[in-house]
């Protein structure tokens, strides 16, 4: 167990935030698999957008739970090796601020059943919150698009055709 | 709960317009969180077997093979109506992915429950 959260951590460390695409440090890696998201590593911040609780407290909350864990020991030794003196979001200083949050894609003129499958897949890899503009031309997507929110259970923010802000449901 | 829905295709290659739609179709159920089946019988059968598709792309839709692997890769079932595949003497070692082979009673039990379909 300990390995694997480790191998797990060398495999994602580096890559960007899956939320808003800025740097993730080693020690937030190791906070996203702790939480789940082993594939797709997320800043301090954007975790707190996720789960609907503030930078700071959750940090709190995570830095006791992986140091509890014996399984993520070795994980977490690794990680404050390779972060070194950097805390980055690991101080909480940074915020996710809502342009970055805020996910523009332009569907063009897809409808029906392959525009209803492309939102599916664009907006599930997404945190939980976040809003995707969807700009879509198809002229059934002024029925489309509420009818999918309504029986995905994602919200359907605002609709001004042929742009469509929709913010993804919770985990 | 997500909920069922059926999508029930006669036609194949020889009706590329129709079978086409269907998937389309399809993909509209499954990317709506519905636990969505195609079922293919009589013609609609070759559909299954990989390659057959490959040729047809519609005008303003994305290509049949397209609609079909995505259909498969979103979580929706292709059920395969076995005497329909066995009379053509086709290849059940070569199925699409998400496509399985089944009779009467497994599409029965799928929409026994109550389930809307759609047909083509």
């Amino acid at each position: 167990m300990s390995r694997s959260a480790e191998a797990v951590l060398l495999r994602i460390v580096g890559r960007p935030c899956t939320g808003c695409g800025g740097r993730c440090l080693a020690r937030e890696a190791v906070w996203s698999i702790a939480l789940g998201f082993k594939d797709a590593p997320r800043c301090l911040p954007c975790l707190g957008l996720g789960l609907g609780r503030e930078p700071g407290e959750l940090r709190t909350h995570l830095d006791d739970y992986v140091r509890r864990r014996e399984c993520y020991t070795a994980a977490w030794a690794e990680a404050v090796r390779l972060d070194g003196d950097e805390t980055g979001g690991a101080g909480a200083t940074r915020t996710a601020t809502p342009d970055v949050e805020e996910v523009a894609w332009d569907a063009g003129a897809i409808g029906c059943g392959e525009l209803a499958l492309a939102l599916r897949m664009k907006l599930l890899p997404l945190p939980p919150g976040s809003v995707v503009a969807v700009t879509a031309t198809d002229p059934a997507a002024p029925e489309d698009v509420p009818a999918w929110c309504r029986l995905t259970g994602h919200t359907l923010v605002s609709a001004s055709p042929p742009v469509y802000r929709i913010r993804r449901k919770g985990v | 709960m997500a909920g069922k829905f059926c999508v029930s295709l006669t036609a194949g290659t020889d009706d590329p317009d129709r079978a086409t739609v269907a998937f389309v179709v399809a993909n509209a159920a499954v990317a709506c969180d519905q636990e969505a089946v195609v079922f293919l019988s009589t013609e609609a059968v070759r559909l299954a077997v990989s390659g057959a598709a490959d040729a047809v792309a519609e005008e303003g839709f994305a290509p049949l093979k397209d609609l079909i692997a995505n259909f498969a890769a979103a979580g929706g079932t292709i059920f395969v109506c076995s005497p329909c595949f066995k009379k053509r003497q086709l290849d059940a070692a070569s199925l699409v992915p998400g496509a399985v082979i089944v009779g009467g009673a497994k599409l029965v039990e799928f929409m026994a429950g109550g389930c809307p379909s759609v047909s083509y």
